[in-house]
């Protein structure tokens, strides 16, 4: 495949349509998804001053702002430990700490130092770490939720089966292939035991957001399960819980009320968890939660009614895969 | 926004006016894709595209212009068009060709002597696109026995003689999030092999445009975008926009009034309507009527002459303009 769109493409651009002033030229590099930074001088005709917005900035900007701390005028004098006398009954206790070999103390103790530069105006905010990676977080979300259907191409080996018996081709099977077309339906825990997670699932959120169509993912939001109530953002949640669908998994963010406390009504009994499970497998639907806690700490019972998947972002595709094809295993 | 539209320049063709503001209104006919009115961002954008070889992107929402924006940068260029409209079953070889297996078979069943292997390659868009003599013969060298010529599906230009070609794919947000990046690869190849029969497909057509269209329902992967020349379009109508939209298909159209200057009075009229119906969406927090809309709302007030003053208006505007199932709250006056 070609490479990504780079400043030859701009080049060309720019030597094919002649710019003639700075509207041109921006919306040039625009629709190149590439911008302007006055850091930067180029000698390209036409094009003036630019930086790769997508990729990595082709030269450092100049006047990024720094902080300055200026070094201590000299080096603290090391400390040389007393020599312990012999027989001399020393412990910690009696250990004189305040004398030292040096003479007098260092310099910089009793130098005030020169001035930090003053903060600059935007203060850079850390970035948290998601529990699912971002560069991958995609191709995680994408293999959970994806479903086997068989659309792929003709599966040569039935076919000469079902022919070598002489029974009739009704249809023509195929091979069966990972689809997105189905959607899900996503289910959010808000119970307290999920708050140190609330980041994480508006990044899940958003994620699935970006794979699933619009008209295919359905988001609603729960506390104890979605059998006691569940709804769309900002609607009425006292509703339990139906499933209006054929096909599609339902995911569900939860912790299963492993870090809630015990007497929150928060969190809901095994039992609940059991009643819901019955609930989508009897919609013939798969089930699949995210949880962001260790498997060992799972709830036993629920490991084989639900397709668990740690939400760490040391889980891989590959870990993902094989927990959606016992889960489907298992249901059958 | 200054610029010389060396590939692509719709002012150059005949009957096109510009506007103060740049905007170009070319060609004629009462049919979708036949007129179009070209801001200069988007003149800019196409000719981008054709300039570096790259594909070029048009988002926007449904109704917006970008499927009917193809058809008339094709008509333009005067050159083939081929459209595929991108289903969430759709895969890239499905663009180069397909193998129709179960004919094969059932031709296996039936019959003891079967045909080529050949007679049951079906030819892609981009076969067309890329190597329209190769595709007419399903990638034979010469005529094979009961081997037929494939149809070629394309809209063929105006003058015989032309060698270019303008591929639209449609809603490619539709696909599965891996397959855009697949959709590429058969664009940038200059061959490729027919799996079934071995053959290698040379590609001969030098010039062709590759236009995909996203309504934005699915995000596009990162490396996908940094491969294509983007163009959001924004349908943000004004008044003057529709009707002069509306007046170029109707003075087209053979099957037109003929007083357009009374015409123009029910086109200001409806136009008037769907401004206020888009700011009533904007406050319900749903999709907006847009050209699209509006020609259709003009169309049926036209043919069963309604006047936008009418009870039988509202009606109208629910079922075209509205399109939500249940009335809005407060319905503009």
């Amino acid at each position: 495949m070609r490479p990504p769109i780079s400043f030859g493409d701009a080049l060309r651009a720019a030597h094919a349509l002649a710019p003639q002033d700075d509207d041109a030229r921006d919306a040039i590099l625009a629709a190149l998804g590439l911008t302007v930074s006055p850091a930067i001088k180029v000698a390209a005709p036409g094009l003036g001053v630019w930086k790769a917005s997508s990729n990595a900035a082709i030269g450092r900007v100049a006047n990024a702002p720094t902080v300055t701390v200026t070094a201590p005028d000299a080096a603290p004098a090391p400390v040389a430990p007393r020599a312990i006398e012999p027989g001399s009954s020393r412990t910690l206790a009696t250990l004189d700490t305040t004398t030292s070999t040096s003479s007098s103390a260092p310099s910089w103790l009793s130098s005030a130092g020169a001035p930090l530069d003053e903060a600059p105006d935007v203060v850079p905010v850390l970035k948290s770490r998601s529990l699912f990676g971002t560069r991958t977080n995609r191709a995680l979300l994408s293999t959970a939720v994806a479903r086997l259907a068989a659309e792929g191409a003709p599966n040569v080996a039935r076919i000469l089966d079902t022919i070598a018996e002489g029974r009739p081709l009704r249809t023509l099977p195929r091979h069966v292939e990972p689809t997105l077309r189905l959607g899900a339906d996503v289910l959010v825990d808000l119970g307290c035991g999920m708050d140190p997670f609330r980041q994480d699932v508006d990044v899940v959120l958003e994620r699935f957001a970006g794979i699933v169509a619009a008209d295919r993912l359905k988001v609603e939001y729960f506390t104890g399960t979605p059998l006691r109530g569940a709804g769309a953002a900002g609607a009425d949640v006292t509703s339990r819980w139906t499933s209006t669908r054929q096909d599609a998994p339902v995911v569900v963010l939860t912790d299963f009320g492993i870090g809630a406390p015990l007497t929150t009504r928060d969190r809901a009994t095994t039992g609940e968890w059991i009643e819901f499970a019955m609930t989508v497998r009897a919609a013939g639907r798969p089930l699949v939660a995210f949880v962001p806690y260790e498997a060992r700490r799972w709830p036993p019972v629920l490991v084989r009614l639900v397709t668990m998947i740690h939400w760490s972002e040391r889980t891989t595709a590959a870990a993902i895969r094989r927990a959606v094809r016992e889960g489907a295993r298992a249901w059958r | 926004m200054k610029f010389t539209p060396r590939h692509f320049n719709p002012a150059n063709t005949d009957g096109a006016a510009v506007d103060a503001n740049g905007a170009v209104t070319a060609g004629s006919g009462a049919h979708p894709g036949d007129v179009y009115v070209y801001a200069p961002k988007v003149i800019l954008a196409v000719n981008i595209a054709l300039a570096t070889g790259r594909p070029l992107l048009v988002s926007g929402e449904p109704g917006s212009g970008k499927t009917t924006l193809a058809r008339n940068v094709a008509k333009i260029l005067d050159a083939w068009f081929f459209k595929q409209t991108v289903t969430s079953r759709t895969k890239a070889v499905d663009l180069l060709w397909t193998f129709d297996t179960l004919r094969r078979l059932s031709d296996a069943q039936a019959e003891e002597d079967l045909p080529d292997p050949r007679a049951y390659v079906e030819p892609g868009i981009l076969w067309w696109a890329f190597a329209p003599e190769s595709a007419a013969l399903r990638g034979t060298e010469g005529a094979l026995p009961r081997v037929t010529k494939a149809k070629n599906p394309g809209q063929p230009p105006v003058k015989a003689k032309s060698t270019d070609a303008v591929v639209l794919l449609d809603e490619v947000d539709k696909a599965d999030p891996d397959v855009p990046n697949d959709l590429l690869e058969p664009f940038d190849v200059s061959q490729f092999t027919v799996t079934e029969t071995g053959d290698e497909i040379v590609r001969t057509r030098k010039n062709v445009l590759l236009i995909l269209t996203t309504n934005g329902e699915r995000e596009l992967p990162p490396a996908f975008l940094r491969r294509c020349v983007t163009l959001p379009l924004v349908d943000e109508p004004t008044e003057e926009w529709l009707v002069n939209i509306a007046t170029q298909r109707l003075s087209a159209d053979p099957e037109g009034p003929p007083d357009l200057a009374s015409e123009v009075t029910r086109m200001r009229s409806v136009a008037g309507e769907v401004i206020k119906w888009r700011q009533t969406a904007l406050d319900a927090g749903v999709r907006r009527p847009g050209t699209a809309e509006f020609l259709d709302a003009y169309q049926v007030c036209r043919e069963l002459n309604i006047d936008s003053g009418s009870p039988a208006w509202q009606q109208v505007a629910l079922s075209v303009l509205w399109k939500q199932e249940k009335a809005p709250a407060r319905v503009p006056e």
